[in-house]
Order: structure tokens, then sequence, then C-alpha cells
């Protein structure tokens, strides 16, 4: 009976696991954490700790905050036990941080539990290689921990070495004594200190003359103790409450509606309470990029440079201001300048996540004429809106505000870009640009002279007060400039997001073409060069859409080759032959081809979840068919699913399924972070929609590191891609974002696919593709060092100083 | 696509005239209105008033965030704190199942117990909007509701966000408000206790920006000073130094810990939050509840307790604990039955 009690006492607490409970349980908690403040504060150390460790027991949800306490309490107090235990409870939940291991560790070391040390040395480890840290510190942190694993381990082997010798009652004196142990590695300790560690070891005939064993303390370079969290204090208003509550008379419902709006209004007009984040769609907008918005705002007035490092997410940014502004009926004309690459990526992103239509200079269709730039929201090339036809419309009108991406193409005050901006009459202007200075400080001064003419006096003022000489990029007046600097650039760094994501790691699979796979490839890339030899720029699009299919799989092309049949257009009659033979080839081959056979094989040999990306649908169909043949279950998502059916989709592939198949769209907006691999079936050549695809599920949330299979056929134009982007410049395990600053330097006003492409129909033999290739993936090494460069540059000069 | 941003703006300009005994006239985008003399004056503005919105157009009666006149109906309007009062009606009343709604909620810690006899009754509750300022390098604003039963103290603010689904009939003669001092009290000590969870999760990222910022800062300025010593000692070891420059230096550099420590704390200072909480208006309720007896029994001891089940929340309302105060959904019945949380008991 009794028994039975228990164990239904023990179910209950499930049943209250609701949010209520949540919150009355984080109430307490907050209470005694509270008190235990005050105790602390007081000095009555042991009283704190006793509320410190009652909020803890009500576990509430920020439950780290009172680990953290823990530990700096228990340091004041010098009860390692304490320190311990908070160190413990972060490790537990997630929050201790990097530099907090090594101390961590050591304490634990200390109380001899060297397996437990080990355990948590690999997990320092693994937090190590996601820390954004330079690569000789890294190395070196990396192989101090190692060195006290290794120390843990001897001391294991040594235990129970000795235990084992404990077991022989009868051993030679010699074999009890412990052997000398080892230094503890990363520490250094004087010999005479040694020595009397030796003295009374021998004493006592046990293993304490050990030296601390010590993981490089990130923490001590410091030489600080970290602050305390700064104390909130709530004051009430008692008059507001005795006024009303004590004397006063009922009013009419509509008046207290009335005076709650003028509340809410109040909020919104002093930027308080931003506006926006309920309406965008597809965004996750973080902590930071809210702040910044705020920022920009409230103490940017409008007017600021987001120099945030790439892959946190500047363009969200600068959406979620424009946004702000229009919905406040601050802003109702805008001018965008981007770099010619990324218009439409701008105006996809605006229309997908913001709701707002920009006219573009990408539109087809569209005539750039004056017209077009009076229209209220433009989207334009820098090197369209500086051009001699339409500099004088662009400069023309006033806008409310003006956006410039990649705004280090500003730096330099003589190009026709600084003088288009500079002409350019706006209210509001904001510069996106992770690398604000590339070269020299006058750089930076001629970016800041545009967003704040003045700001920072003259160019001579300026270099006299805050330039080196012989030093271009070393600043003089460091803190003053700061100071000027602080009015109109924010810079968020990844230490700040604290974006904690796994790294990830790729696997090209090279597949051998069988049988007619070879002949068909090579037949199509014969097809592509004769039409363009022709000399129609027109087919330039169908012709890289030709080659990718035939680099995806023989159905989507032949579903292409049947539409071009179907045309009639008097060009094709001369190549109408060759592209029946082609079709007619695609269709002999079946479902067996060598990349079905590696995918089957891949999926069979790997565990786990995966994600199957393919471009068009025939190959999506092509897989299908091969997977139901060979008695594989999976699920496929794409475009032309209502979204019911995607939502079951994803639920099945989460809950059951082990493989989704989707097209490039797959799973936008949706949560596949409970998958951590995926299968690029065919390869895009743009390296931002291969970054893309990546991201669906390298994102915030994912716990594990992500596999990325890179599927290409030999000899493939594909091939050649990831020969670049894999082996050369390493872009599958780069942060999201720096392959764009990287091709950004290269291509000039050329997509990466247009020069892979040329390259490959313009070439006479495979070594001359072979030549070219190999010519642009050093180009592109060089711009990564570049990249490189510059960014350690900015590191040095900025640091974290602009963060919010 | 759809900048309209002006909904909100529209009928807060409505209402407000209206409440203030105004006229308006809806006249397409634009509004026509014709203030009292004495809101005309208030606002500056003329009696008539052709209002628009948005930043295009012409004339004193332009609404949009900023806009002058927008400001001034906005502090008006926030200078007074209404007090409303209303009874709640339902069509149904839950007479039943309530032994499960209650296994459901509480957790008896020490205890088991039933459903005795029901009561339906009517029930007061306090409503309290109350804006709050938070204060510290920079500032945030917002609005906290917290709903009170006034009979039990008990915090019940969930009520708030299923009033919307409920019929209310409103008190449209003005009658006196008048809660004893007492009452209010107790009132300002659960705001106070209360504001302190609410607000800790509304501004955990304000919180957090600044004590990032304050560490920041901090270690900014530890950086300084080290540096500043270090070379202060290394310029002591120059020859040709007088002995009294020396121990004019010296002291100097003696005084740096405690420099730091002044500049740390201001920091400190600089970077505490401090909330203002101020009451903004306030609705004073009457409910249909039921009352539910319910018996209790500790091994020998029994008790009966009430509870009350709230058709607002579909729920039963928590019970208070006698030591702490803190509601509990866990009671332990500690000496003389004494309701307890899990904390105290």
């Amino acid at each position: 009976m009794a028994k039975k009690k228990k164990s239904k006492r023990k179910k209950t607490p499930k049943k209250h696991g609701k949010p209520k409970d949540d919150y009355a349980r984080f109430k307490r908690a907050y209470y005694f954490f509270n008190k235990g403040i005050k105790h602390w504060d007081a000095g009555r150390l042991q009283q704190a700790l006793i509320c410190i460790l009652k909020a803890v027991k009500a576990k509430p949800p920020e439950i780290h905050n009172m680990f953290e306490a823990l530990v700096e309490l228990g340091r004041e107090m010098e009860r390692k036990d304490v320190v311990l235990q908070g160190y413990a409870g972060l490790l537990r939940t997630g929050h201790l941080a990097v530099e907090e291991y090594p101390p961590y560790i050591n304490s634990i070391i200390d109380e001899k539990k060297y397996n437990e040390a080990i355990t948590i040395i690999k997990e320092y480890r693994r937090k190590l290689s996601w820390k954004d840290l330079p690569k000789k510190e890294m190395v070196k942190q990396l192989h101090q921990a190692s060195s006290v694993e290794q120390y843990c381990k001897d001391q294991i082997k040594r235990k129970q070495s000795l235990k084992k010798g404990g077991k022989k009652k009868k051993t030679p004196e010699k074999n009890v004594q412990p052997r000398r142990q080892k230094k503890r590695p990363g520490q250094s300790l004087n010999h005479s200190a040694i020595k009397s560690e030796q003295r009374r070891s021998a004493k006592v005939g046990t293993e304490k003359q050990k030296p601390g064993p010590s993981v490089p303390d990130n923490k001590k370079t410091d030489n600080k103790k970290k602050p305390a969290a700064i104390p909130v204090t709530i004051k009430l208003d008692n008059e507001s409450f005795f006024s009303t509550l004590e004397k006063s008379e009922t009013v009419r419902p509509e008046t207290l509606h009335v005076t709650i709006d003028a509340h809410r209004i109040s909020f919104r007009n002093s930027f308080e309470n931003l506006i926006c984040p309920p309406l965008l769609h597809n965004v996750e907008s973080f902590w930071y990029q809210e702040e910044t918005v705020r920022k920009v705002l409230k103490t940017f007035r409008g007017r600021a440079m987001l120099a945030d490092e790439v892959g946190l997410g500047k363009t969200i940014e600068a959406g979620m201001v424009l946004k702000e502004y229009i919905e406040r009926g601050m802003v109702k004309s805008v001018l965008i300048l981007t770099p010619t690459p990324l218009v439409s990526q701008w105006q996809e992103e605006l229309q997908v996540k913001f709701d707002l239509d920009f006219v573009s200079t990408d539109d087809r269709g569209v005539r750039i004429n004056d017209e077009f730039w009076r229209r209220p929201f433009v989207l334009a090339s820098i090197n369209q809106a500086k051009s001699k036809k339409n500099f004088s419309n662009v400069t023309a009108r006033q806008y409310d505000m003006v956006i410039v991406d990649e705004a280090h193409h500003l730096k330099n005050r003589n190009t026709l870009n600084w003088k288009l901006v500079n002409s350019l009459k706006k209210r509001f202007l904001l510069f996106l640009t992770a690398t604000p200075v590339e070269n020299n400080l006058i750089e930076l001064y001629n970016l800041i002279t545009l967003l704040k003419p003045g700001l920072l006096k003259t160019a001579s003022e300026f270099k006299k007060e805050f330039m080196n000489q012989g030093d271009a990029v070393s600043p003089r007046n460091r803190t003053r400039l700061r100071s000027l600097l602080d009015q109109v650039m924010i810079r968020n760094t990844r230490a700040l997001a604290a974006l904690n994501i796994p790294p990830r790691f790729a696997q090209t699979v090279q597949i051998n073409p069988v049988g007619e796979e070879l002949k068909l490839y090579e037949m199509v890339t014969s097809l592509a060069c004769s039409i363009n030899e022709s000399g129609r720029r027109m087919n330039r699009m169908l012709l890289k859409n030709l080659l990718a299919e035939a680099g995806s799989s023989p159905r989507a092309l032949s579903l292409t080759l049947r539409r071009l049949l179907e045309r009639d257009d008097d060009w094709l009659n001369d190549f109408r032959d060759r592209i029946e033979v082609i079709r007619n080839l695609c269709r002999s081959i079946t479902g067996e081809t060598g990349k079905n056979k590696a995918l089957g094989k891949l999926l069979k040999n790997t565990r786990g979840k995966k994600i199957v990306f393919v471009k068009y649908i025939g190959s999506m169909d092509e897989i299908s068919d091969y997977l139901s043949w060979h008695d594989v279950s999976f699920v496929t998502f794409h475009g032309s699913m209502s979204n019911r059916k995607k939502d079951e989709a994803i639920e099945s592939f989460r809950d059951e399924k082990d493989i989704l198949i989707t097209t490039e769209i797959g799973g936008e907006g949706r949560n596949l972070q409970f998958c951590h691999q995926m299968i690029n079936y065919d390869l895009p050549w743009n390296p931002m929609k291969i970054e893309q695809r990546i991201g669906r599920i390298h994102r915030l949330g994912q716990q594990n590191e992500v596999m990325i299979y890179n599927f290409c056929g030999k000899g493939s134009l594909e091939e050649y891609i990831l020969e670049i982007l894999d082996k050369k410049i390493n872009m599958f395990e780069m942060v999201i974002g720096e392959i764009d600053m990287i091709l950004g330097r290269v291509r000039g006003e050329k997509d990466f696919e247009d020069m892979v492409y040329e390259i490959w129909v313009n070439s006479d033999s495979p070594e001359m593709r072979g030549r070219e290739f190999a010519k642009l993936g050093t180009r592109i090494k060089r711009s990564k060092t570049q990249y490189g460069n510059t960014r350690e540059l900015d590191e040095k000069l900025f640091g974290d100083d602009y963060e919010l | 696509m759809n900048y309209d941003g002006d909904i909100d703006l529209r009928f807060f300009t409505r209402d407000f005239i209206r409440t203030h005994g105004g006229v308006v006239e809806d006249q397409g985008l634009a509004m026509d209105a014709v203030l009292p003399e004495e809101l005309a004056e208030e606002l500056s503005v003329s009696e008539y008033l052709n209002l628009q919105f948005g930043t295009e157009g012409q004339g004193e009666g332009k609404i949009y965030y900023g806009s002058p006149l927008l400001e001034k109906m906005v502090t008006v309007a926030r200078e007074q704190i209404p007090v409303t009062s209303c009874s709640l009606r339902f069509d149904y009343l839950k007479t039943a199942g309530f032994d499960r709604l209650i296994q459901e909620r509480f957790h008896f810690r020490n205890g088991v117990g039933k459903v005795g006899k029901t009561a339906p009754t009517l029930s007061e509750y306090v409503l309290l909007h109350c804006s709050y300022l938070a204060q510290s390098d920079e500032q945030k604003e917002g609005l906290l509701t917290r709903v009170y039963n006034r009979e039990t103290f008990v915090d019940v603010s969930a009520m708030a966000d299923g009033l919307a689904g409920v019929e209310m009939d409103f008190t449209d003669k003005a009658t006196p408000v008048s809660l004893s001092r007492k009452e209010i009290k107790r009132i300002e000590k659960l705001v106070q206790n209360g504001a302190k969870i609410a607000l800790a999760i509304e501004l955990k990222d304000f919180e957090a920006s600044m004590n990032r910022r304050y560490r920041r800062d901090v270690k900014n300025l530890n950086e300084y000073y080290t540096a500043l010593q270090q070379e202060m000692e290394k310029n002591l070891k120059r020859s040709g130094l007088s002995e009294s420059l020396i121990s004019d230096r010296k002291e100097k550099i003696e005084l740096i810990p405690a420099e730091l420590a002044a500049k740390t704390d201001d920091l400190f200072k600089k970077y505490s939050i401090r909330i203002k909480l101020k009451l903004g208006g306030a609705m004073l309720l009457k409910s249909p509840v039921v009352k539910i007896f319910f018996k209790v029994s500790v091994g020998r001891k029994k008790k009966t307790i009430t509870l009350q089940y709230n058709p607002v929340m579909k729920s039963i309302e928590p019970l208070q604990c006698r030591q702490c105060g803190f509601d509990t959904f866990k009671p332990f019945f500690g000496e003389n039955m004494k309701i307890l949380c899990p904390q105290c008991g």
C-alpha cells in the first residue's frame, strides 16, 4: 500500500509541469535568491549560501544565474565544495563559459577526481574548437588541455597500480611507496617547492606531493575578479496607488482604454518597444539585433555604420531599422545600393522577410529610366546608380533613407562610389560592412565623413590627431577616437552574440559515371559549347541550366530537353537532331546510375537522419523511384506542396522517416535542426545557394556537428567547383557569410556561377579547363588570404569596443 | 504590401477626442474633429481640426509617431489614472468535476483530501495596469498588468488574458472607489513582489545588456589602471629622480587601487537598474466563482480549507502560504494545519 502511495506521488509532479508552476518556481527561486544576495551584501555569507541553495532547489528557468552566484560565493567563502557545486550546475545547464573550464578542471583535479576531469577536459576541447580563437592560441590551449588529460590518465593508472600493489600484502617497501609523480603539465613549480612537496610526501607516505594541476587559465590573465551582477531595484509610486484607489470615482471603460493606449503609443514613440518584430516572416531576430535596431533609432538617430562581424545578420538589422521607420510613418522613400551580384538576394529578403516590395535594377523587363529612379522604394546596383546615364537621376531626388551594403566600397573619396553617396539627398543613412578598414585609417575617415560630416574634422586634422606616421593602421588617441566612433558605429562580435553552433564538416563523394552517363555529359557539354559559339547570348541561362541538369540527373535533363524540342525557335533547328539524340540517351539510362548507387550506399552505411538536397523536381522523382525500388523509406518536400502537406512531411521526417528529399526551398522557415547530416545530390553553382542549403540545419539550436556530403561526377563542372570551394578555400567549414566576402573581392561584377560557366564553355580542351579553373582557384585563395588579413586588422582595430 | 502603421493611431485619436467630449467624423483617409474649447486649448490647436495621418500633408492636424499633436494627446491621456468597475457575466458556471481539477492543479505534500460542499458566490478582484520605467545607462518603458483576489490576495494575473472573451457589464454611473489603506498597502506589497518576477522576465535582455556593458567597462578600466601602474613603476626606475619625487610618485601609485575602486563603483552605480512602477489605471471586477470546501486529512488531523474556482481562468486559484505570503499549488500542512509553501514547509 505504502509503495502504491509513493508511486502515485511520484507521478503527480508530472501533471504539474505547466507554465504556471514554472512561474511559481521562478517566483520562489527569485525570492530566495534576492534574499541570499541581501545576506551576501551584508556579509552574512552562510545565510546567503543557504538562501541561494534554496533558490537552486526550486529549479527556476534561469538557474544558471544561481550557479554563477554559487561559484562566486564559494570563492569568497573559500569553500571548494560550493565552487564545485556551482561549476557542476553551470556545466549541466550548458552555461559554463569556456574561460571557466580551466579553473573548474583544476579544482576537480585537486579533488583527485581524475575520471571526471577527463570527461570535462573532453568537453572543454570541444568548446574550444567552437571558439573563435586565433589559430596559434587555439593550438596552444588544445595542446595544454591534452597534456592535462594525459596527466589525469597517468594518475588513474598510478592509482590502479597502487591498488594492485596494496592487495599484495607483503610487497617490498619501495613498491608501496608511490612512484615519483610526473610534474603537472602547464605548471612551473620552483625547485624548492618540488623538494618540499617531496619531503612532505616522503613523511606521510602518500601521493600528496603532486604539484597543483593547471590547465591554462584564460581568466587568470585578467588577474581581476569578475564583477558581480548589477542590482535591480524596484520602487513603487505610492502616491499613484493611494490617490487612485483610496479616493477617486469610477469612469467609463473607454477612458481606461484610451489611457492604456496612450501608454502603449508613448512607448512606441520613444523607440523603446519595437513595432516590427511581429511583422517579420521567417526571421528569428536575436536579442543583439533588436538592441542594435534600438540603438540605431535612439542613439544614432538613423545614421549609423553597422559593422558586425560576418554572419551575425547585418542585413536583418538594416531591414528591421527600415521596417521600423516605415511602420512609424517616418520613411516613405528608400534607396538601397548594393554590389551587383547581391541585388536579387536583397530583393528576395526584403520581399519574403520584411514584406517590402522594391523595384530593382535586376528586375526583368524593367527599364532603368527617369521613372525608375522616381519610384519610392528602389534597390539598385551601385554600379548602375553611379553610371553616367543614371548619376543625375539618382542624385536629383530626396530619399528618406539610404542603405549601402558592403559599404567598404566607399572607402576611397576619389571614387565615383563615394561621390555618388556623398551627393545623395538623404535623411537617414545606413552603412553595412564587416570590414570598415582594409588598408588604412583614412578609409574609416572617408566612411564616417559620409555618415556624419565633420565628426572627425578634416582629413589633415584627423591624420594629425589620430594617425601615426609610418603606421597607417594603428591609431593614436584611441580613447578619443573610440568616443567619436561610438557615436556612429556598432560592431557586434560573435563572442557577444554567443552563437555557439557546433562546427560543420564536408566530404566530397566523387562518382565515376557508369555506362552511358559519361557520354551523356560530354554530349551536353559539346552541345552547350556549340550553342554558345553560335553567339546567342540570350541562351546563356538555358545553357547554364542544361549543364547543371546534366550534373544533377538524366531525368532532370530529359524534362528540359523535351520542353526545348517543343519550342518553335528558329535557332533550334540547327541543333534539333543533337538534342533528340541526347534526350533518347537520357531516357535509356535507368535509375541505376552511379550517383544513385552511391546515394543508396551512403544512406545504408551512415546512421541518423539525412536531408537530400536536389535542385530539380526531375532529380527528386528519380531518387524517389530509386529508393522506393530498393525499399528505402523516405519523405519528399517541395515548393508545390500545400502548407499542410509540407507540415506533415516535416513531421513525418522528424518522427518516423530518416530521409527527407527536398528541393532548394526545402524547409525554409522550418526547424530542421534535429537533423545534422545533409547530402548535396547536386551542387548549386552559386555558393550562396549552397550556404542557404547548409543554413537549413547549421543554425542556432543545432546540437551536433554538421556533416555535409557533396556528390559530383568525375570530370564534371561540379567537381571543379568543389575543388575550389572545398579543397582550395575550405568553404564548407567557414562561417556563414564569409564566402561572399571572399568572392566579392574576386568577381567584380560577375557572379561566381557565370565565371565557372564561361570557363567551361569557352575552353577548347579539358587541359585548358583545368588550367583556367586552377587560375580561378588561385585568385579566390588569394582573396581569402586578403580577407583574412583585413578581418584580423579590423579585429585588432575595433575588438569589442563597439559592441552593444 | 501594407505600410499602414497608422491604424492604432486612428483608433486612439478617435477615442481620445470622443472620451474628452469632442466629435469625430471619418473622411476617408483623414478625419474631421470638433474639440471642446478646453481640450483645444490644452492641445494648443483650433477647435475644428482636419486630422491627417502620416508625415505628409499640411496643417496642425498631422498625426504620426513623434508628431507634436500626438505627443500632446498622449500626455493628456496619461495624466489621468482612471478606474473602472464592472461585473463579469457567465452563461454557465461549472458545478462538478472539481476533484479532477484540484488533482491536476494541486499537489498536497503531506495530506489527502476530497471535495466537500461547493457553493456559487461572487468574488472581487482588482486589475492594475502599472507603467514601469527601468533606468540605467539607458531606459526602457512598458506596461505590467496584475490581477489580485481582494479577499484572499492571491495573484491571479492570468485572469487578465482571459478577460477578452468574457462578457462585462460596466457601471456607467460614477461610483466612489474607496479601498482601505490596509488593503492598498497589501496590494502594493503584492505588486512589488509580483513585479520582481514579471519584470525579471520582461527586462531579461535589458538587464543582460547592462551587465555586459558594465563588465566590459570594468575590464577596460582594470586594463587601463594596470597599464598606468606599470608605466609609473617603470618610470620610477629612471635615473636622476630625486628622493622626494620618488616618494611622491610612490604615493600616487599607492593611490591607484583606491581610485580604481572608486571608478568601478561609479560604473556600478551608473549601470544599476532602478525601476519605477506607477499605477496607470485600474479595474475593479466582480465575478461569479465557485467556493469549494475541501476536506484535508493529515494523519488524524483534519481541516476544511476553501478553494476557489475561477471561471475566467477555468481553473482553481492558488492557496497562500501563511508564512511568506507567496502563492502555492503545493501546500504543506504544518503545525495547526497551517498552509505552507514548499520553501517554508
